[in-house]
């Protein structure tokens, strides 16, 4: 019967073991950028910015964000590949409009946070990648992000597989510490690439900073720190109200729900 | 790049315009000047603005970088400690010229890059990347992403305004400010996402009852603009911004500290 | 093409979905698979698809004979073969409900969308354009092989999504529910799609809640209730069947005179009240009068040249009164009903509600006296159970009150049993019951519905008909904007016509009938099947 020509043969391991190798090569340049970019920050920022470094961080952090997006991409199942375009849409349109406010949150992550919730860490840092590359076709400052955002949608997919969504009052508690990641993570790309934040409102905590005597990058990753945390601890409850709100003929198609028991109560609706 | 946009201006391919984006946008990062910043910028809104694109990406541009600027003035115009020639002091607010520069460095800098992004978004239409990822034989699902993403967006505005009608016609009534319209959007949010996510498994089983996602080669019925000219073009400018950026950092790239 | 199919079952469920259903389909022979709305038409639909069991990992038990092949599923167990999609669809191929949710979203031009099932199978550019060319003359598409797929009308849609899918020539085409919400002429057009796919030598299922329309293609048919085959074999057997007549399947109105024949019109309302219950006066409306806000700052949104909708629309629903109001699409149908609860507002000309004037009123406010439903279900369901569902929004009430007014709508539309199940999971029917009795609950003094009729199965109709008429012996107006004649005929006592934005005919149904519709149809609307009979000799 496997030789049927209407159906599929086992899958293929040497396909398999190539994305694999595209997802590690993308997360060793992300990773190798950075400790770069932390290691290579001797000569202070103000002191005449390294564009050099600059390039440096664009450059390694967009060629890992592809690479995941590449590995990761082809091996998503069809029913999940749909729901990232909608997850990217909710990003934009929820980011743009905490960004024109002068709130000191992004909340620019719900619908990656909710892929990874329904389809793990992997599908989660390919769509926070993507966000990130889509996103910047309407605003370009975003695009350094992007390897950011892929850090975020794996964390949620680890948060979510080890049982972090089953109780309700976890699920702040792992945004939380997602954000702590997330902000250590993007506050060298925010100093580096664009010598500050994009946003009035964080603008002024970073001057805040400034004006206390920190030098830029710790200024910058302070207000990272405020921020951060605060901002993935309100994503993450967020898309735990909607996930439990869907039902549950919706939630269990996910293969990574049922297999990793994220959601509990298996009677409730 | 809206599903709308004109095609490419002069029918150029895409490619083209990504590759002259990429070159404008990495060599004024990499000579990382407020005066070639300014010149270029200077130069690309004045090609914009011949091209007719002007008109769309220059105000979008603006949005963007407004705010941008003025959190820069206020991070390094006020309160910038390493520099040395004061011009105004006041409390913990001192304005140095160093401060100045390095913030009109820096927002002039990102201003190009921003612009070269938006025209390049804006001549492209999402169509013709998805034929040109597959031409390449890049995964269809990241042409899918791309183009999808772009295409259901006005999709999902318009359902947003019918579930915030109907719940309207039901009798709820939003505030006014900025705190009622928060709250709309939180009344907003779950159906919203419950009607995307039901809509989103149907189009699953459409694209898969034909044949998406399969293994076999993929073909294209879009044609895109090219020609050898152009193919030359490009890779000639590629060269060239590897031959610059060998110059212009020299062998001593990847020593810390020893960029310039 | 023919399958045997034991049972399916959705995972976590311990009730099967489908049970016992023996199908085959042969070259130019159109089977209809009719029932009621959650006997399992749409499951079955995507097993034949190829896409179930493989998304949902449910459990099949079935044998496929497809192209020369012979396929066996046996349930849960791991060894179940694994469908190609992208071989599948060249033997059967799959159009779903919802045309805006079956687009590729990544075409640009409607040519392209029908060449998207080609460009996945790899075809080559010459080839692919050939093809698409000759699919869509043969299907009648030639004309809109330029137009965007986004801004084609519904039954533009799903014309070009059928082309799509028979563009790769498969031998069976697998249609689920291919004329909901369609008015007379999209549902003729793509009849003749249809039709022309026979005669290019395909085979058809045709899943449908009605027996009549399309269904008039098919040789033979299968009954489904819950989820089994109840009957099957040719056409004109199965309908005289006592099955027909017993499941909640719409009958055909050319087939079942004597059901037809003693259609009694509903009643004129005897109390005419001095003001009525809603005004319209001199309402005149244009399209671009609205200021939107832009979905992103950089999108700049495309100007239309202002168009009229309405062009001084007169009209004044009484206590008591039932109206249909029917008119081609484009009429000016939807945006009268959303002027009588400031859904949209007129640019010239009043509206009264109650004999009071709700201009500046907002939506919310005026709700307490005109409940309006929608046409989508799913636009207007946002809570997580159906009894929070009645609930939402309910004027201030004591518990005790409130309670009683939700179990009341729930069991005036059957659906006591479900008041805790999630809106979402329910058949089509019955989540427009959900939706009717969220309108109910709320005992609005103006009642208006937007095509409730469709996609609703025979106990919806019927539920539908007597919440009209008890809502209206109460002291109601109803208003009801429809293309479903039939329906309307024997439920209002009132025709409103509508003809580019402004009211054509107005009076008693039977008068409005004699004086426009002696050729059968008017303004794009066609006279009940039953009021034609009866005109006969």
């Amino acid at each position: 019967m496997s030789s049927s020509s209407l159906t599929l043969p086992a899958s293929g391991q040497a396909a398999g073991r190539n994305r694999r190798l595209l997802e590690i090569l993308g997360g060793a340049s992300i990773a190798a950028t950075y400790v770069y970019l932390v290691l290579a920050q001797p000569t202070d920022l103000t002191n005449g910015l390294s564009s050099g470094s600059t390039l440096l961080a664009l450059s390694g952090f967009l060629l890992g964000a592809v690479l995941l997006i590449a590995g990761v991409l082809p091996t998503v199942p069809t029913s999940t590949l749909v729901l990232i375009p909608v997850a990217l849409v909710l990003n934009i349109v929820l980011g743009q409009f905490i960004g024109s406010t002068l709130v000191p949150f992004y909340l620019d992550s719900v619908g990656t946070v909710l892929i990874a919730v329904l389809a793990g860490p992997a599908a989660g840092a390919a769509t926070g990648a993507l966000s990130g590359i889509v996103w910047s076709l309407f605003n370009p400052t975003v695009l350094p992000f992007a390897a950011g955002a892929a850090l975020i949608g794996f964390l949620a997919g680890l948060a979510a597989r080890y049982g972090l969504f089953r109780r309700f009052y976890l699920a702040p508690v792992a945004g939380f510490v997602t954000g702590i990641f997330a902000g250590v993570f993007s506050a060298p790309i925010a100093a580096f690439v664009y010598g500050g934040t994009s946003g009035i409102a964080t603008g002024a905590v970073v001057s805040a900073f400034r004006a206390m005597g920190d030098s830029l990058l710790s200024a910058i990753t302070k207000q990272a720190l405020l921020s951060d945390p605060m901002d993935k601890a309100i994503v993450f409850s967020v898309v735990a109200l909607l996930v439990y709100a869907l039902p549950r003929r919706t939630t269990l198609q996910f293969p990574f729900i049922r297999r990793h028991r994220v959601l509990a109560g298996a009677k409730t609706s | 790049m809206l599903p709308d946009s004109p095609a490419g201006p002069g029918g150029l391919n895409p490619l083209t315009l990504l590759s002259a984006a990429v070159v404008i946008a990495v060599t004024t990062t990499a000579i990382n000047s407020w005066a070639v910043s300014a010149a270029v910028l200077l130069l690309l809104a004045t090609l914009l603005a011949l091209n007719g694109l002007g008109r769309k990406v220059l105000p979008a541009a603006a949005v963007i970088m407004v705010p941008f600027w003025l959190s820069l003035l206020l991070t390094h115009g006020l309160f910038f400690h390493e520099g040395r020639t004061i011009l105004w002091t006041a409390g913990p607010v001192r304005v140095t010229a160093e401060g100045l520069q390095f913030a009109a460095g820096m927002g002039l800098r990102t201003a190009v890059f921003v612009v070269v992004c938006l025209a390049f978004s804006f001549s492209v239409r999402p169509a013709d990347l998805m034929a040109l990822l597959t031409k390449y034989r890049f995964p269809p699902q990241l042409g899918f992403v791309l183009c999808s993403t772009l295409t259901i967006a006005p999709a999902v505005s318009g359902r947003a305004r019918r579930i915030a009608q109907a719940q309207q016609s039901r009798g709820l009534v939003t505030g006014q400010g900025a705190g009622g319209r928060l709250r709309a959007v939180q009344q907003q949010a779950v159906p919203l996402v419950m009607a995307l996510l039901h809509e989103a498994g149907s189009r699953a089983d459409s694209l898969e009852a034909r044949g998406f996602g399969g293994r076999g080669p993929r073909t294209s019925y879009r044609e895109v603009p090219d020609s050898p000219a152009q193919r030359i073009i490009r890779w000639l400018a590629v060269a060239a911004l590897a031959v610059f950026l060998m110059l212009w950092f020299g062998p001593g790239w990847f020593t810390p500290g020893g960029v310039r | 093409m023919r399958l045997s199919l034991e049972t399916f079952y959705y995972p976590g469920e311990d009730r099967p979905t489908l049970q016992g259903i023996e199908l085959d389909v042969g070259a130019s022979e159109c089977v209809l698979v009719a029932g009621g709305s959650g006997s399992g038409k749409s499951t079955l639909a995507r097993i034949l698809a190829g896409v179930l069991p493989g998304r949902h990992n449910g459990a099949l038990t079935a044998r496929f004979e497809v192209a020369g092949e012979s396929l066996v599923f046996s349930g849960a167990s791991s060894v179940n073969p694994r469908i190609n999609p992208a071989v599948w669809n060249r033997h059967i191929a799959y159009v779903g409900q919802i045309p805006s949710a079956q687009l590729s979203t990544v075409a640009a031009t409607v040519a392209e969308e029908i060449a998207f099932a080609l460009e996945n199978a790899g075809m080559e550019h010459g080839l692919m354009k050939q093809r698409v060319r000759t699919t869509a003359s043969a299907l009648g598409l030639t004309e809109l092989l330029e137009r965007k797929p986004s801004e084609l009308s519904g039954g533009e849609q799903r014309r070009m999504i059928i082309a799509s899918a028979a563009a790769l020539n498969p031998a069976t085409l697998v249609l689920d529910e291919p004329m909901a919400g369609l008015d007379a002429d999209a549902r003729r057009a793509v009849e003749n799609v249809i039709g022309s796919l026979l005669d290019r030598g395909a085979g058809v299922v045709l899943l449908s809640p009605e027996l009549g329309g399309a269904g008039r293609l098919a040789g033979r048919m299968l009954l489904l209730d819950g989820g089994k085959m109840v009957a099957s074999g040719p056409r004109p057997a199965v309908l005289k069947s006592a099955w027909a007549a017993r499941l909640p399947v719409i009958p055909d109105p050319l087939d079942a005179p004597d059901r037809a024949e003693n259609i009694l019109q509903p009643p004129c309302p005897t109390s005419s009240a001095r003001t009525p219950a809603a005004a319209l006066g001199g309402v005149v409306y244009r399209y671009g009068t609205e200021r939107r806000r832009p979905f992103l700052p950089s999108r700049k949104r495309a100007k239309t040249p202002t168009q009229t909708v309405l062009d001084g629309v007169d009209l004044a629903l009484g206590a008591g009164e039932r109206v249909a109001i029917a008119g081609a699409n484009g009429a000016g149908k939807t945006t009268l009903l959303r002027h009588l609860n400031g859904l949209a507002r007129p640019e010239s000309g009043t509206v009264r509600i109650l004999d009071r004037d709700i201009a500046g009123q907002s939506v919310g406010n005026v709700s307490a006296d005109v409940s309006y439903l929608f046409q989508d279900p799913q636009d207007q369901l946002f809570e997580r159970t159906v009894a929070r569902e009645v609930g939402y929004g309910l004027p201030e009430l004591d518990p005790a009150a409130r309670e009683a007014a939700i179990k009341e709508a729930l069991r005036r539309c059957g659906l006591a049993e479900l008041a805790g199940a999630h809106p979402y999971e329910l058949p089509a029917s019955a989540q427009r019951l959900v939706a009717l009795a969220t309108v109910l609950a709320r005992r609005p003094a103006v009642l208006v519905m937007d095509e409730p009729t469709v996609a609703t199965d025979r106990d919806g109709l019927d539920r539908l008909a007597e919440a009209i008429s008890q809502e209206s012996a109460r002291g109601a107006a109803v208003a009801l904007v429809t293309h479903d004649l039939d329906f309307a005929y024997r439920h209002c006592n009132r025709l409103v016509l509508l003809s580019g934005g402004r009211i054509v005919a107005d009076g008693p149904f039977a008068r409005v009938l004699e004086r426009h519709f002696a050729g059968g149809e008017a303004f794009g609307v066609q006279a009940p099947a039953a009021w034609l009979r009866r005109r006969e000799p």
